[in-house]
């Protein structure tokens, strides 16, 4: 049996009808936003990170139907901000293969909005990206990346 | 595999309970683990449509909605000055953020699972589970019982206890090897210890604790309780990591106590 | 005129559309209505098929096709990506009537949707004949259960290879009076390594997608190091001819040599070939874990001797490896286990002999470090088990024994250490970890002890006299090149690596350099990003084909402007003559020259093997922290100095070199490839095959010690590999210095330390 659904994604208001034992994670690879990578299967790896009303959630483990009334944000939703955060992470080698980087971005980004006030410490960031797994780089890039950025996004404020 | 065969999303709390009643029904929590494994619920039922995410301050003690997130649990100011930052310190090793943001109270108490950091720090509080047609159940007694068809609404914690838990784990974000939390109220202290793997239990207490005898409550607590081989951790090592880090939570405690 | 970008600090070419997500991976770009293909796999270590019902599979709404080893061709052949001819022996079928792992396919199935798929491989029923399993590798030599008793098994090499002692290769080498040499040792030591099986958990599992292009050739788009040696693994397999087989490489999400093997291409090629329509097979992560590529078990006994001095006399390693069901990478990787840990020291004599057997259990692969990790985690292990027997500082005796610049190296095929700044790395390695303050241990005011530990390190640049790197450069007519490779940017870097070369070379920025890499049709032949063989390999070729390409540049720009070539120079823009500058001529009107009436191909092709394969150097330092309680370890400080020969981009190399101190941390103390009794892999996810997080380590610190490499671009060797082979030897050495336990299995885990530690205290 399909449920219909209405979600926005990325600022649009999108209706389909989804079965229910369908993932989020599926429903938005299907609807374009080839963004959102599975990693795992077991809801460990941050890979497929997408906000849920600006929030991040793991979008492999969130079913489709609960979606509905919801808004959903990809990295497809925040491409001025993932270039120029992209860019920092270039600037250290970071991004490396790039398969876990969306997930990386969407959790940073949302991370910047849950400090709206202050440059999160080093140990902060470390531990709000604990459960995004990358296997090139031994994390040391993104922290510097990470620093650097909310520094930088600091001083601008 | 999963398969859902209906999705509901009630309006009402009797509504859910009746969805429930059906063969083959469960409520969805996060569903962060619910993927794992092959099965086939014939009816899931969805609560968000009934409020319940909150975390209520009334005075002695706390209301939690069964749909409050580990997250909310994390970085609820109320709570953690109240217990000592100790709800943070024992989801903050969970996976991570995104599955946080998800996984829900209810869902974690509900599964009562073995590996449960949550269900191990609520049973060293004085806590009562909601549940809609039953009532007001001890967590205690609540963590003991396995599948009611029922729907569990909300928890009260009562603010009567400090505790302090302590966990170890293969990696950061692993599940525990052990995990197990000490509290102290007016009737002393009070151990319990979870992931042995199997679910988390009062091992002892209440007692009445100094500095000195905190070790031999310790080990009294680590032998009260049995423990399983596993990918995580053999019964001897487990055993020794429970009485390790029971005594240290008690003597954490204590020292702070005495500050 | 313009700027170097030799040691720069240069983005990735491809950042932009790796950071904002773009769909540039396999399955992003895999055809709409692509058949989905699925594998039934046997639930047994060891079976014979008796019979396989497909019938009621069929029938499933969607099913498209099922096949069993009774539709796939019968001559055997290798998933390795090897140059030709492989060492691994040829001991694969597509679909096989004897299974041996749990996890090998039993059937393929391809549907219109997954769901059909998942549906077909419930119903098809299969009757096994149980086989006694191989499970414990000390047995596998001259067991009477074979693995591969076939007649058509073969071996295109000789490796020692002997299907009927269960053999995937043997063999010995020596040089000078190993037995005299150990006669004449004042001190001696001899123990035994295990290290275990390791996951390279690339984030992108295996996946390949195919069609049938307009001329009735497959197209095989894949997440592959190798597409070359993939094009002849089809070959092989299918038994069409390679000229009907293209194979290309989309951006890649991680590979760590476990793509360095055709893991999934065969089963959609095998679909589409057969239906003629699109087909894709995506590995789930379980998938992943339990039938795939990982590092090779190993055992290895390790014999050293030094004189009263403290010279060593005699190194003596022996190998026993366990290659799981198939042959895959196994007769090379062991060779690595001695070829790549003995050299770090002078010695005398030296020995090294090795097995390699098959066994009922997932079949290993290529894994960064390739036997060189096993075999460095034991000798360097063994350096200071002698150290602490001799009572002397292990730094000092490493300094005082290893390898140096000019020397000879006895076990590294007799090649001449031509650019080596170990002893600096060591020196800097100890200044960063503090090694004269910390060494051998401290107690920390909370209780927990510390303690700190070395290694050495090295590994190759490329395969001497085997492997090829191309490089194609084409002047684009607006003055621009397109450089085509047929190397494999799997994240490294490779691609932009090589147009930094390129643009310098050619005097021009980076941007002029367009880069299309990993497809067989259009790049030149390379055999591949392994082996840590392209910055050094395909860079040299790089090199050539540039300076070929500027011999045509002035050739050509000498005859528009009416000289000799010898007469004229280029300066990236304009080639000119060097007595009047003001006669120039653009590169952008030779190139539109080129095209216009003139019958010259304005292009370049170079290809470049080496005799020699440099060793890149590197020493880590780990500090530990341990929990005497619960024995709990933290690695709270890494300190790493490396000799990659040139930095040809700092960026690239320092996360080359983070990122693989991190796998090897992760080697050292967390990451298991379990069976249970009946052979069943029980690390089949993330959840129970732990990685390691960000909060799972202290720092991770690296610099860098260049030498220069005479026989590599601008100087350069290789960095890929060599930078996981520290952390384990570094670990279990700091282990052994805080609390005087010897680890010599890995992974060294909480449990184990405070198990050692109950037993050491009476417990």
């Amino acid at each position: 049996m399909e449920y219909p659904i209405t979600f926005t994604l990325n600022g649009v208001k999108r209706s389909v009808s989804v079965p229910a034992d369908r993932y989020l994670l599926e429903q938005l690879r299907e609807m374009g936003c080839k963004s959102v990578k599975r990693g795992c299967e077991t809801s460990g790896c941050g890979l497929c990170t997408v906000w849920m009303d600006g929030k991040p959630v793991l979008s492999c483990t969130v079913l489709a139907v609960r979606a509905d009334g919801h808004q959903i944000t990809t990295l497809e939703g925040l491409q001025p901000e993932a270039k120029i955060l992209g860019g920092y992470l270039a600037d250290e080698g970071g991004e490396q293969c790039g398969y876990c980087a969306p997930g990386l971005m969407m959790t940073l980004l949302a991370m910047e909005r849950e400090y709206p006030d202050r440059a999160p410490t080093e140990a902060e960031i470390r531990h709000y990206l604990e459960g995004n797994l990358c296997r090139c780089s031994g994390y040391e890039s993104h922290i510097r990346a990470a620093v650097a950025y909310f520094q930088d996004k600091r001083e601008v404020k | 595999m999963l398969h859902i065969l209906n999705y509901e999303r009630p309006q009402t709390l009797e509504e859910a309970y009746q969805l429930r009643q059906k063969k083959g029904s469960a409520v969805l929590g996060g569903t962060g683990w619910l993927r794992l494994g092959e099965h086939t619920l014939r009816t899931a039922i969805d609560l968000s449509g009934l409020g319940l995410r909150y975390i209520k301050d009334e005075g002695d003690s706390f209301l939690l909605g069964a749909y409050t997130t580990l997250r909310d649990l994390e970085t609820s100011a109320p709570l953690n000055e109240a217990f000592g930052g100790a709800f943070a310190d024992a989801v903050g090793s969970i996976v991570g953020i995104q599955f946080r943001n998800c996984a829900t109270l209810g869902g974690s108490l509900y599964g009562r699972f073995g590996f449960s950091d949550v269900l191990t720090l609520l049973l060293a509080l004085d806590c009562e589970v909601h549940l809609y047609k039953e009532g007001w159940v001890p967590v205690e007694t609540f963590a003991a019982r396995n599948g009611e068809p029922d729907i569990l609404t909300e928890l009260r914690i009562y603010k009567n206890r400090r505790v302090k838990v302590l966990s170890q784990r293969l990696n950061a974000n692993d599940f525990p090897s052990v995990t197990i939390a000490v509290s102290k109220g007016e009737d002393g202290f009070r151990s319990v210890i979870g992931a042995r793997p199997c679910r988390a239990k009062i091992a002892a207490g209440p007692e009445k604790l100094t500095l000195s005898t905190a070790p031999d409550f310790a080990k009294k607590a680590a032998d009260a309780v049995s423990y399983g081989n596993g990918m995580r951790g053999s019964a001897p090592y487990r055993r020794q990591l429970a009485e390790v880090l029971t005594r240290r939570a008690a003597l954490s405690l204590l020292q702070k106590e005495a500050e | 005129m313009s700027k170097s970008y030799m040691g720069s600090r240069t983005r990735k070419k491809d950042w932009e559309a790796l950071t904002t997500g773009q769909p540039v991976y396999t399955d992003d770009i895999a055809p709409v209505g692509c058949l989905v293909v699925k594998l039934l796999r046997s639930p047994h270590a060891h079976a014979r098929i008796q019979s396989i019902r497909t019938d009621l599979a069929m029938k499933v709404p969607g099913v498209v096709a099922v096949y069993t080893w009774e539709d796939v061709p019968q001559e055997r052949f290798t998933l390795a990506g090897q140059t030709y001819p492989e060492p691994s022996a040829y001991d694969r079928l597509i679909l096989d009537r004897e299974v041996r792992f749990v996890g090998d396919p039993v059937a393929i199935v391809a549907a219109e949707t997954e769901e059909a798929a998942d549906k077909a491989l419930r119903l098809i029923k299969v009757q096994y004949e149980l086989l006694p399993a191989v499970l414990d590798y000390h047995t596998a030599k001259d067991n009477e259960t074979l693995i591969h008793p076939e007649e058509n098994w073969h071996c295109l090499c000789p490796v020692g290879a002997d299907n009927h002692r269960n053999l995937a290769a043997s063999g010995s080498c020596e040089e000078g009076d190993v037995e005299k040499a150990f006669a004449e040792s004042k001190w001696v030591v001899e123990e035994t390594y295990h290290t275990k099986a390791c996951q390279q958990a690339m984030m992108e599992t295996f996946r390949t997608w195919c069609q049938m292009d307009a001329y009735g050739r497959l197209t095989v788009v894949s997440s592959t190091q190798i597409v070359f040696h993939v094009r002849r693994i089809l070959s092989n397999a299918l038994g069409i001819p390679k000229s009907r087989i293209r194979v290309v490489k989309p951006r890649i999400g991680g590979g760590f040599g476990a793509k360095q093997t055709s893991v999934s291409e065969i089963y959609p090629a095998f679909v589409t070939l057969k239906t003629g329509r699109p087909s894709k097979i995506i590995f789930s992560r379980y998938e992943s874990q339990i039938a795939s590529s990982p590092r090779h078990e190993m055992e290895l006994r390790v014999k050293i001797g030094a004189d009263e001095a403290g010279n060593l006399k005699a190194i003596e390693v022996y190998t026993l490896s366990n290659t799981g069901a198939y042959a895959e990478h196994g007769p090379t990787t062991v060779g690595l286990s001695g070829h790549k840990s003995i050299p770090l020291y002078r010695s005398e004599a030296f020995r090294f002999s090795y097995d390699v057997v098959y066994t009922n259990q997932m079949s290993a692969g290529a894994y960064r470090g390739y036997g060189a990790t096993q075999g460095i985690f034991a000798v360097e292990s063994a350096i200071d088990e002698l150290a602490h027997k001799m009572g002397v500082d292990p730094a000092a005796l490493r300094m005082q024994n290893m390898v140096r610049q000019g020397d000879r190296m006895p076990a590294y095929y007799g090649e001449i250490s031509l650019s080596n700044t170990m002893d600096q790395c060591l020196q800097k390695v100890k200044e960063a970890i503090g090694w004269e303050e910390k060494y051998p241990r401290r107690v920390m005011p909370d209780g927990h002890i510390r303690g700190v530990g070395l290694s050495l390190d090295m590994q190759g640049s490329g395969i001497s006299g085997v492997d090829v790197g191309s490089v194609t450069l084409r002047v684009s007519d607006d003055g621009g090149y397109t450089m085509l490779l047929g190397c494999a940017d799997m994240g490294t870097g490779c691609d932009t690596i090589l147009a930094q070369m390129a643009a310098d070379m050619l005097n021009c920025p980076i941007e002029s350099i367009a880069v299309l890499s990993g497809d067989t049709d259009a790049s030149p032949y390379d055999s591949g990003s392994y082996a840590s063989s392209t910055t050094y390999i395909t860079g040299m070729a790089c090199v050539k084909c540039c300076k070929e390409l500027t011999g045509k540049i002035l050739s050509y720009g000498a005859e528009m402007l009416s000289c000799q070539p010898e007469e004229v120079e280029f300066d990236g823009e304009y080639v000119f003559k060097t007595e009047d500058p003001a006669q120039k001529v653009s590169l952008r009107e030779i190139s539109y020259k080129a095209e216009s009436g003139s019958g010259k191909a304005l292009e370049a092709t170079a290809s470049h093997y080496s005799p020699t394969s440099p060793p890149p150097y590197m020493v880590g330092a780990a500090e530990v922290d341990i929990d005497p309680e619960t024995g709990k370890l933290q690695v709270v400080q890494y300190e790493a100095a490396v000799d990659c020969g040139t930095v040809v981009n700092e960026n690239l190399a320092r996360v080359q070199a983070e990122g693989g101190i991190l796998q090897g941390i992760g080697m050292a103390t967390m990451e298991d490839v379990i069976y249970d009794q009946k052979g069943r892999d029980m690390s089949n996810s993330f959840m129970q095959y732990r990685l390691p997080t960000k909060e799972d380590f202290g720092k991770i610190h690296v610099q860098f010690c260049p030498s220069y490499e005479p026989s590599g671009p601008f100087g350069a060797k290789s960095i890929g590999e060599v930078v996981i082979n520290t952390p384990s030897p570094a670990i279990a050495n700091a282990v052994y210095n805080a609390i005087g336990i010897r680890f010599r299995e890995l992974p060294i885990t909480a449990e184990k330390i405070l198990l050692a530690l109950n037993e050491k205290d009476g417990k």
